[in-house]
């Protein structure tokens, strides 16, 4: 329902004209909005000039503009805050390859040290073919080691 | 053809982008009828001026806020809640057309006098205006709330219900008095 037809609810909503033919209760209703829109008119142009004057305008324009200044700060403020919390997890991410990286590193170090460590059992030993030694540091990576006997390739 | 008129959604996206000129357009759009509403509300000139100066100043500095809804809605929420805070610091509360009986202050029709007339009020004869305006003031608060809201501001009665906190139907019958009562009080001036 939009403003005028409102206008036209009014009447008979608040005068109980709801009992009235619906002829007689459209002719009031035409009346009473031609009498509502006519006082309007009349209370716009009683009341509604001069419209505000400059002196009023110019503190809000200046306020206007101290409040854009201030969002563009605040804009400014949170597109830091975003690029440096964007650094931080570039830096941390770069930080925990790096560090699986050297783990790695290690791992790999380890594994050869125990190859060495097994292959070093004297001078009668059979000597260890790169094949042997692959397939022992499967056996190593995969925990086998520990459970088999000494000597066992 | 024309480039169709920012809405006041448009013209607030705008201002919340950096645009403080868009408070120009809004300024020009709804600062008249918010004017004339105090006119017919506040207590006096000096009332109705700081209402809608600080009116405008709320709406500015909250002006990122808003969101939907009707903006002229929106304004005069704020614009009442203002003067209900001014009636409640001020002991006792001064009706509109005190100023003329009791000598307390400018009555409504002493600064519309002195506001001069506009080309829409030069139609009509001053002492019509007076009357008018006398008449407006002398209606019960919360008929001359509506009535001014819905002629001022030219708020749908149920934006009106919804700042009012009233149902519909009461918006329309307070309404319907206030124009009864007008139109019956102005009959023998016809």
């Amino acid at each position: 329902m939009n403003a005028k037809e409102f206008d036209i609810a009014a009447w008979p909503a608040a005068d109980d004209a709801s009992g009235l033919p619906a002829a007689e209760r459209a002719r009031h209703a035409a009346v009473w909005c031609r009498e509502a829109a006519r006082l309007g008119e009349l209370a716009r142009a009683a009341l509604g000039d001069p419209p505000p004057d400059e002196a009023l305008l110019l503190p809000l324009r200046r306020e206007a503009s101290r409040q854009v200044a201030r969002l563009r700060r605040r804009r400014g403020v949170m597109r830091l805050a975003a690029a440096a919390s964007l650094a931080l997890l570039a830096w941390s991410a770069g930080d925990s390859v790096a560090e699986r990286r050297h783990l790695r590193r290690l791992k790999r170090l380890d594994n050869v040290l125990a190859l060495l460590e097994l292959s070093d059992r004297g001078p009668s030993a059979a000597p260890v073919t790169r094949h042997e030694l692959s397939a022992r540091l499967a056996r190593l990576q995969s925990g086998l080691v520990a459970e088999q006997p000494a000597g066992v390739p | 053809m024309t480039a169709p008129e920012p809405s006041d959604f448009d013209l607030v996206e705008a201002f919340r982008r950096g645009d403080a000129g868009a408070v120009d357009v809004l300024l020009e759009r709804h600062g008249p009828s918010l004017m004339a509403y105090l006119r017919g509300a506040a207590a006096n000139a000096e009332e109705a001026r700081d209402a809608f100066q600080e009116t405008w100043l709320r709406a500015i500095r909250h002006l990122h806020g808003f969101r939907r809804g009707s903006f002229r809605a929106w304004l005069t929420t704020i614009a009442r809640h203002w003067l209900i805070d001014r009636a409640r610091r001020r002991r006792p509360v001064v009706s509109l057309d005190a100023g003329s009986e009791d000598g307390e202050g400018p009555a409504l029709l002493e600064q519309l006098a002195g506001d001069g007339p506009s080309p829409a009020a030069a139609l009509m004869s001053e002492e019509e205006l007076r009357r008018v305006a006398r008449l407006v003031a002398g209606l019960p608060p919360a008929q001359r709330e509506v009535f001014l809201m819905r002629t001022q501001q030219e708020l749908s009665f149920a934006e009106i219900a919804r700042i009012l906190g009233i149902p519909l139907n009461t918006a329309l019958g307070r309404m319907h008095y206030a124009v009864t009562k007008l139109r019956r009080a102005l009959e023998p001036e016809r």
